[in-house]
């Protein structure tokens, strides 16, 4: 039997209701008006530069449960409003539900200025002085880390050289082993000059790192997904929902040239956290440094940071206290899907509440 | 535009095209509509502009897929076998699959130009050279080896007189755009290749669904997702390989050498300008960020050290406590002693 079986007419009618679909989807759109990002109250409590750190309110007003603050350390290359997209999807309201009292630091958009901050002004500099406010304010010695993905492995660097100001490390899809073999992106990143091209574009630029980002699946991300879409367009809701997805997708800071140009020289290309080889500023970092406990969430879909890359840091640190979490999604879903709602932020408070 | 009114517009233009006659149908019809239907659009708003153009150029790579299938019906009877035909028609785009990704041109085959068209426009914002100027002229063909390997020769001419610096320095930035539109060419070309081979993996998948048994694809959608699946795979097979990380490379590269040229060439006219250059700011604000660095330092030592005098004012204070109330103690106790002598005297 043929595995193809449709008439000519089928085609017409297909097409015919694609065109319709689509002239409603884009009726939809040209009336959904802005579109919010970021819903959780939360107040600022310290900045520098364009860095600002975030204390996050609780809903009902009641004090967190837990008294150890939680420090959420996001990438740079993205924006952190994913982690409270909106209200039904954010990781960041489920830590509070969890009891937990949450910050977050914001870095901002770099500009020219910030050319030649480096990876040393950021973890030893910027991240080190916000836990130190957090400290202050709680009249603490220690505080928790979050960390995701790129901000994992700042996490993870920053325990390392100070582990005395951390209780409990949470790290969640953050790539340690940059060299695994399923790793896409370390193996284009292999060939690439990073001396010359941050030389040349001084900043790199959020274009760039978008267009790397889509063509690790191009045609699922550039095309499929835009066909698909069409079938939900209709419903105000769903489009909403589509296009804060796309807001964040695209909304790629440009990254600051020498911070970027150490990441991936001593990670992508060297692999030197993997080998305790790698150095921030001063100071060597090697992972038999993290003797406090450690929670390891990754998710077994993830396209960025394969599942290997993150599980690896299992053999390399110091602590025997050391938990995995498997989410069963990928890189995006793990702070935004259903399913993450429910298990990733009640098992992080249920983790660090049997840690406090 | 309602969406009663979206409507209506698609059922009138298919009324009219039902009614020509097939050598006045135009050759991708849907695609054409397609265009013609999102020049009536209300404009979007601007927030929302981007995510419009995305959705319409895919609904385009869609409906040119639509446009490949009707066309090879057309061109069949009845009782036609609609796999035969598919999978002719996807022989068919082999030949033209590099013509295609080197013209833009609206076909099925465009779903493997839409990568190469993204890198251009980012490799264009990064240099800030037209799309044309970088890619070649008419619209990205490749720039033909005899004009190649004159543009080489003129380049090589050395550079003289006064301007002499300033031409060897436009003869490198020439050498560098063709050194990157050759890499560029290798690209596209391996990209040409990864089409063709997704071409092939389709006619296995199909192979594989009927010798297991499985239900057949009764949807176009359903064939294209079949198409996006397996060039996902091809391409995911082929950019894992050292001849992509190579290329991928080189090409990056190629790019970035062109940039810093063009970089240089600006600083070199901004300094005969008297005007600041990218090479000073850069010293400015490397020297900006060492000082900012050191500041920072010193703040943390000031606030280590003011931490260390308050902690030290406190156990001052406590000692000054101790000894004061130490004081105290031998003071009671002198007068105790004292007034107990006065006692004893006064008895004896």
């Amino acid at each position: 039997m043929s595995s193809i079986q449709f008439r000519p007419d089928q085609v017409t009618k297909e097409m015919l209701d694609y065109a319709k679909k689509l002239g409603e989807g884009m009726e939809t759109l040209s009336n959904l008006g802005p579109i919010e990002t970021g819903v959780t109250p939360r107040d600022a409590v310290y900045a520098e530069d364009k860095l600002v750190l975030y204390r996050y309110r609780h809903p009902n007003g009641d004090p967190p449960r837990n008294p150890v603050p939680v420090l959420i350390v996001y990438a740079l290359v993205n924006r952190p409003y994913m982690t409270d997209l909106q209200e039904n999807r954010s990781m960041v309201r489920g830590l509070l539900e969890a009891g937990l009292d949450v910050y977050l630091i914001d870095w901002g958009y770099p500009d020219r200025a910030d050319r030649f901050l480096g990876l040393d002004d950021y973890i030893n500099g910027y991240l080190n002085r916000c836990v130190n406010v957090i400290c202050r304010q709680h009249q603490r010695e220690q505080i928790n880390l979050l960390g995701i993905c790129q901000g994992g492995t700042f996490s993870l660097c920053y325990t390392a050289i100070h582990p005395h100001k951390v209780k409990n490390l949470i790290t969640m899809v953050t790539p340690v082993d940059f060299q695994t073999p399923d790793n896409m992106l370390s193996r284009w990143a292999q060939q690439i000059d990073v001396d010359l091209a941050v030389k040349a574009m001084g900043n790199v630029p959020g274009e760039l790192l978008n267009w790397t980002f889509l063509t690790l699946k191009p045609f699922r991300l550039m095309t499929q997904k835009y066909i698909d879409t069409v079938d939900i367009l209709r419903d105000k809701k769903a489009a909403k929902n589509f296009m804060r997805m796309e807001k964040w997708i695209f909304d790629s800071p440009d990254q600051a040239g020498e911070a970027f140009r150490e990441f991936v020289k001593q990670f992508f290309q060297e692999n030197l956290l993997i080998k305790g080889q790698a150095r921030i500023g001063e100071h060597s970092v090697t992972l038999d440094k993290l003797v406090m406990p450690v929670l390891n969430i990754y998710a077994s879909e993830d396209h960025l940071v394969p599942p290997a890359a993150s599980t690896a840091l299992k053999g390399h640190i110091g602590t025997k206290d050391y938990t995995e979490l498997l989410f069963p999604g990928g890189h995006i879903g793990i702070y935004v899907s259903g399913k993450a709602q429910k298990q990733v932020p009640p098992a992080i408070g249920a983790w660090l509440d049997d840690r406090t | 535009m309602t969406n009663s009114a979206h409507s209506q517009w698609w059922d009138q233009w298919l009324r009219n095209w039902q009614s020509l006659a097939a050598p006045q149908r135009p050759a991708n019809p849907w695609a054409a509509a397609l265009d013609e239907w999102s020049r009536v659009l209300s404009p979007p708003t601007p927030s929302h502009a981007d995510v419009f153009a995305r959705m319409l150029a895919q609904g385009k790579s869609f409906f040119a897929f639509g446009d490949a299938l009707g066309q090879s019906f057309e061109t069949h009877d009845e009782g036609l076998d609609v796999q035969a035909l598919f999978l002719r028609s996807l022989e068919s785009m082999k030949p033209g699959l590099d013509a295609h990704l080197w013209s833009g041109a609206s076909a099925p085959s465009g779903l493997w130009q839409l990568p190469l068209e993204s890198w251009q426009q980012t490799a264009s914002i990064l240099t800030g050279m037209p799309v044309d100027a970088l890619h070649g002229a008419a619209g990205g063909a490749p720039t033909l080896p005899w004009l190649q390997q004159q543009l080489e020769r003129m380049l090589a001419t050395p550079g003289l007189g006064y301007t002499r610096e300033h031409q060897e320095q436009l003869q490198k930035l020439g050498g560098l755009m063709i050194a990157y539109q050759k890499v560029f060419n290798e690209y596209t070309a391996a990209y040409a290749d990864m089409g063709k081979r997704s071409i092939e993996r389709v006619k296995v998948r199909l192979k594989e669904r009927e010798a297991a048994g499985e239900p057949p694809i009764d949807s176009t959608k359903e064939l294209f997702d079949l198409w996006v699946d397996c060039s996902e795979e091809v391409y995911a097979e082929f950019v894992m390989s050292d001849a992509y990380v190579r290329l991928h490379g080189e090409m990056t590269n190629a790019l970035m050498a062109l940039k810093m040229q063009e970089r240089t060439i600006l600083d070199d006219s901004l300094d005969a300008m008297n005007l600041p250059t990218r090479r000073e700011m850069d010293t400015l604000l490397q020297r900006f960020q060492q000082t900012r660095r050191n500041d920072k330092a010193l703040q943390s030592e000031m606030w280590a050290l003011q931490t260390k005098q308050a902690e030290l004012q406190v156990r001052i204070a406590a000692l000054q406590d101790c000894l004061s109330s130490g004081k105290k103690k031998k003071a009671k106790a002198k007068a105790k002693a004292k007034a107990k002598a006065k006692a004893k005297k006064k008895r004896t």
